[in-house]
C-alpha cells in the first residue's frame, strides 16, 4: 500500500552543497558585520587608519582594495566590505550568494528562512547605491547582525535533521573557523606588544576589541578576571571548548557532523577526513597556549587552515 | 435591464452593473441557490475600503515569501507576484458535475489520441483529422512512433481552458496537454482566503484542493516502468531563473520529490540516474518542467543544458516514465483542437460534454477567406503559442494593426486559427476600492495516472484591465480563489 511506504532517505548532492555554501555565506556574513562594528567603534577612539588598514590584511584584500579605492578611510574600507558587490568578500556579495544558495534550496528549507535572507538581501542591495553616514553604521549593522541570528534561529528551530542540517553545521563551522584563525593571526601579530604600547589602555582596548568580534568578551572576563594578554586572548580564541565561536570548538563540531553522516545516513566516505579531523581536534585538547606561541602560533594557525580547505575539498570531491 | 440587476444591492454592490455579461455571481443568484445568495450577501455588506486594505496586506505578503513568477523584459527580470483578487469565484455542485464529466472524457480522448497518432494513426487514416495538420505539425514527434508508455497515458497533467459564454454554457478554449501550470496559485490563493476571510469561507461549503500534490504523486507512481518497485520520482526543472521557479519548488515540496535540474541526472546505460550525496540512484519517473525541446541534447535541440543528454534513449527502453509524455504538444495545438470534438466522437462514440467555442482553421480554403473577411469581428491566435502571444483581437484593433496581421495571416495561413470574439463571462472584482465586473476565465486540472481525477477547484484567470479579454499573467492578468460547493 503506497500510505505505508517510507520515504527514501538520499539526500541530492546539489541540495548538500548548496546548503554548505549557504550556511558559509551567512556565517560570512554575521562575522564581517561584526568585524565592522567593531573596527568602527575602535577606530573612532584610536583615531588612526590603522584598525581598517588590519581589516583589509586581515582577509589579504589590500591589493583588490587598492584597484578601487586611493586611499585606506573609514569610509572606503566600509564601503567595501559593506555595499562593494565588486569584492568577492563583502557583505553584499556574500547575501547574494547566499540567496542564491537559498533559491536552489527552496524545496528543503522554510518558507520563513528563505523570506528573511530574501529581505536582508533586499535590505542591504538598497544600501548600495547610498552612501552610509558614519553615525547610521551601527544601527544599520546591528540590524544585520539581528536578522543573521533570527536566521540562525530559524535554521537551528525549522530545519529538518537530515543530511542537510549536517552539511550545514559543516558550513558554518569551516567558516568559522577560518575566521576565527585569521583574527587571532592578524590581530596577534599587529598587536603584539611594542616598547611604545605595552600596558597602555589602548592596548587592553585593542584586545577587547577583537574579543568583541569574536563575540566572546563577556565570556572572557568571567574567565580571566584579572589578566588580559595576547596570550590568554589568542588561547581563549583558538582552544577554549566551552566558547561557542574558538576554533577547537568548531572542529568538534565538524567531527560531529562527520560522524553523524556516517552512521545515520551511511555516507562512509567521510572517514578519511574524520580521522584527520579527529586528530587535529585531539592536538587543541592537548596544546596550551604558551607552547604553541613557543613553537610558532602563525605556523600553527596555517596548518589548521590548511586542514580546513583539506576537509572543504574532501566534501566537496565526495558529495557535491 | 436584466432582471439581475434587480438584486437588492445597497452595499458594496450598489453601483455594480454586469450586463450584457454573464455575471459569475449576480447572473446565478436566480437559480435561487442558498449558498451563492449566503455569498452574495456577506460580500454586499463588507467595505470596499477594508477590502483594499486586506488585498494590500495580502500581496505583500505574496511577495515576501516569494510566492512571484519572473517577467522578462530587455535583458532584467523582476520578480511579481500574480495578483490574486479577494473576491471569489463560486461553482456549484451541479455546474461541477457536469464540468468533471466533461473534462474527464476530454482527457481519456487526449490520451487516446495520443496514442493512435504515435503508433496505428487510425484517426488519420480514416480521414477524422487531416494527416497533414499531425504528421507535419512541429509539435508531432517522430521519436515517439512505436513507443509503449505506461498505462498508455501521454497527458499524465492536463489543464483545459475554459470559458463561460454570455449563456453560461461553459465551452473549451483551448487544452495545455504540454506542461500546463498553475496550480501552485490554485492551492495558494485558497490559503491565503483561509487566512483572510475565514468569516467568509465559513458561510459556505467549499472542497478542499490540499490533495492535489499527494494524488499527483500516487499518479505518477502507477505509471512506473514495469521494472521499477518503489519508484523514484522527481521534478525536473529549468532551474531558478524560469519564470514558474517557484511552483516548480511548490509542486515538489507538495508531492516530498526531489527537485532536480538537468545538471542532477545522467544516463548511464540507458538507465535515467541522479547525483545523491551517497552517488548514484536510479530515479524511475521524472515530472518534467523542461520543454520537449530542451530534454535531450541528443535527440531535440542540441546545445541545451537543461535536459539530460540520453533520457530518450532511456525512455526508449522504458526505464523512466516522463511526465507528460514527450510529443503531446500536437494535441493541444490550436488547429488540432478544432477536431477535439469530432475525436472525442471516434474513440468513445460520446458527444463532446463540453463544447468547443466555434473555431475556424485558416488552413482550409474557406476559413481562410471567411477569416480575412471578418477579421474586425475575430480573434486571430498562431495554432502553437501559448501566453495569449502573437494574437489579435479583432474588434479592438487598430486599422493599421488589422492591415498588418493580414500580412502575417496570408504569409503562413496553417498558423493561424480564428476564432469569433467570445463574450467571456464576468465576476465581480475588486478594483481600488470598488467592486467592478472583470473578465475570467477558468483553467481545471486533471491528474491521470491508473485512473483520471479532477482537482476540485481551478484557476480562474481575470483580466484586470477594464473591458480586457485577455486573462495571461504575462499581460495584465490576476487569479482568483475558486470555489467548488458541495
Amino acid at each position: 500500500m503506497s500510505d505505508v511506504k517510507v520515504a527514501k532517505n538520499s539526500f541530492l548532492s546539489h541540495y548538500a552543497s548548496s546548503i554548505f555554501w549557504l550556511s558559509r555565506y551567512l556565517e560570512r556574513v554575521e562575522n564581517l558585520t561584526s568585524l565592522l562594528d567593531v573596527t568602527y567603534s575602535f577606530s573612532a577612539a584610536s583615531k588612526n587608519a590603522q584598525n581598517w588598514q588590519s581589516m583589509l590584511a586581515l582577509h589579504c584584500d589590500e591589493e583588490d582594495f587598492a584597484t578601487r579605492y586611493n586611499v585606506v578611510t573609514a569610509e572606503n574600507v566600509i564601503r567595501f566590505y559593506f555595499t562593494d558587490e565588486k569584492n568577492s568578500n563583502s557583505i553584499i556579495s556574500a547575501l547574494s550568494s547566499a540567496r542564491i544558495n537559498a533559491s536552489k534550496l527552496r524545496p528543503v528549507i522554510s518558507t520563513e528562512m528563505w523570506r528573511q535572507i530574501s529581505n536582508l538581501h533586499r535590505e542591504v542591495t538598497e544600501l548600495v547605491k547610498t552612501i552610509i553616514a558614519p553615525q547610521d553604521l551601527w544601527h544599520i549593522l546591528a540590524n544585520v547582525r539581528r536578522q543573521c541570528q533570527m536566521l540562525a534561529g530559524s535554521s537551528e528551530a525549522g530545519l529538518y535533521r537530515d543530511q542537510g542540517w549536517y552539511f550545514y553545521m559543516i558550513g558554518k563551522n569551516i567558516e568559522r573557523a577560518d575566521q576565527t584563525t585569521r583574527l587571532i593571526d592578524i590581530k596577534y601579530h599587529l598587536l603584539l606588544p611594542t616598547d611604545q604600547v605595552v600596558g597602555s589602555t589602548i592596548d587592553s582596548a585593542q584586545w577587547f576589541s577583537v574579543l568583541r568580534a569574536a563575540g566572546g568578551y563577556h565570556a572572557f572576563r568571567r574567565e580571566y578576571p584579572y589578566v588580559i594578554s595576547p596570550a590568554t586572548v589568542a588561547g581563549f580564541l583558538l582552544l577554549d571548548r566551552r566558547f561557542p565561536r574558538s576554533v577547537a570548538t568548531s572542529i568538534d563540531t565538524l567531527s560531529y557532523a562527520f560522524y553523524k553522516l556516517n552512521r545515520n545516513f551511511g555516507l562512509t566516505k567521510i572517514k578519511e577526513i574524520t580521522e584527520l579531523n579527529e586528530k587535529l581536534a585531539e592536538q587543541l585538547r592537548e596544546d596550551n597556549i604558551q607552547s604553541i606561541i613557543a613553537r610558532g602560533l602563525h605556523e600553527y594557525l596555517d596548518n589548521i587552515q590548511l586542514h580546513l580547505i583539506k576537509v572543504s575539498d574532501h566534501i566537496s570531491e565526495n558529495f557535491f | 435591464m436584466n432582471k439581475t440587476d434587480s438584486y437588492s444591492k445597497t452595499g458594496l454592490f450598489a453601483k455594480y452593473k454586469h450586463t450584457p455579461f454573464f455575471c459569475e455571481l449576480l447572473t446565478r443568484l436566480a437559480s435561487g441557490d442558498s449558498q451563492l445568495q449566503r455569498l452574495f450577501n456577506k460580500l454586499d455588506t463588507m467595505n470596499g475600503a477594508a477590502l483594499a486594505t486586506r488585498s494590500r496586506d495580502m500581496h505583500q505578503e505574496l511577495y515576501q515569501q516569494g510566492i512571484t513568477f519572473a517577467v522578462y523584459s530587455e535583458n532584467e527580470s523582476t520578480d511579481r507576484v500574480l495578483p490574486v483578487d479577494i473576491i471569489p469565484r463560486a461553482i456549484t455542485a451541479q455546474e461541477w458535475h457536469i464540468l468533471e464529466a466533461g473534462i474527464l472524457q476530454r482527457a481519456r480522448a487526449l490520451n487516446m489520441f495520443l496514442h493512435d497518432i504515435y503508433h496505428e494513426q487510425r484517426i488519420l487514416k480514416d480521414g477524422v483529422i487531416p494527416q497533414n495538420l499531425v504528421l507535419n505539425n512541429s509539435y508531432y514527434r517522430k521519436e515517439m512512433q512505436g513507443i509503449d508508455v505506461p498505462g498508455g497515458v501521454y497527458v499524465h497533467i492536463c489543464g483545459i481552458d475554459l470559458i463561460r459564454d454570455e449563456d453560461g454554457i461553459f465551452k473549451v478554449l483551448e487544452d495545455n496537454a504540454r506542461i500546463p501550470s498553475g496550480v501552485s496559485y490554485v492551492i495558494n490563493n485558497r490559503r491565503i482566503m483561509l487566512r483572510l476571510f475565514p468569516d467568509i469561507m465559513s458561510l459556505v461549503d467549499v472542497q478542499s484542493v490540499e490533495e492535489y500534490g499527494q494524488n499527483l504523486r500516487i499518479a505518477l507512481s502507477e505509471v512506473k516502468p514495469k521494472n521499477a518497485q518503489d519508484p523514484r520520482i522527481v521534478l525536473l526543472s529549468p532551474g531558478m531563473y524560469n519564470s514558474a521557479y517557484f511552483e516548480h519548488v511548490f509542486l515538489a515540496q507538495e508531492m516530498g520529490v526531489p527537485l532536480v535540474e538537468g545538471g542532477d541526472l545522467i544516463v548511464k546505460d540507458d538507465v535515467v540516474y541522479m547525483r545523491t550525496t551517497s552517488g548514484l540512484e536510479r530515479v524511475d519517473v521524472i515530472y518534467r518542467r523542461v520543454d520537449d525541446n530542451f530534454l535531450d541534447s541528443e535527440v531535440f535541440y542540441r546545445g541545451s543544458t537543461l535536459g539530460v543528454s540520453g533520457i530518450m534513449r532511456a525512455y526508449r527502453k522504458g526505464n523512466v516514465t516522463i511526465a507528460n509524455a514527450i510529443g503531446t504538444g500536437v494535441a493541444d495545438d490550436k488547429a488540432v483542437y478544432a477536431y477535439m470534438p469530432r475525436a472525442i466522437q471516434y474513440y468513445l462514440g460520446e458527444e463532446a460534454i463540453l463544447p468547443n467555442v466555434k473555431t475556424f482553421i485558416c488552413a482550409e480554403r474557406e476559413s481562410l477567406q471567411y477569416t480575412l473577411d471578418n477579421l474586425h469581428e475575430l480573434v486571430v491566435k498562431p495554432v502553437g503559442e501559448s501566453g495569449g502571444y502573437g494574437m489579435i483581437i479583432g474588434p479592438t484593433a487598430t486599422t493599421k494593426e488589422l492591415q498588418d496581421f493580414r500580412k502575417k495571416l496570408l504569409a503562413d495561413p496553417a498558423n493561424y486559427i480564428s476564432q469569433p470574439v467570445m463574450k467571456l463571462s464576468v465576476s465581480p472584482t475588486l478594483i481600488d476600492e470598488g467592486i467592478e465586473p472583470r473578465h475570467v476565465d477558468f483553467r481545471p486540472f486533471v491528474v491521470t495516472g491508473a485512473k483520471s481525477w479532477v482537482l476540485p477547484g481551478g484557476l480562474t484567470r481575470v483580466a484586470l484591465k477594464r473591458g480586457s479579454l485577455i486573462v495571461n499573467s504575462s499581460q495584465g492578468g490576476g487569479s482568483k480563489d475558486t470555489w467548488v460547493l458541495r
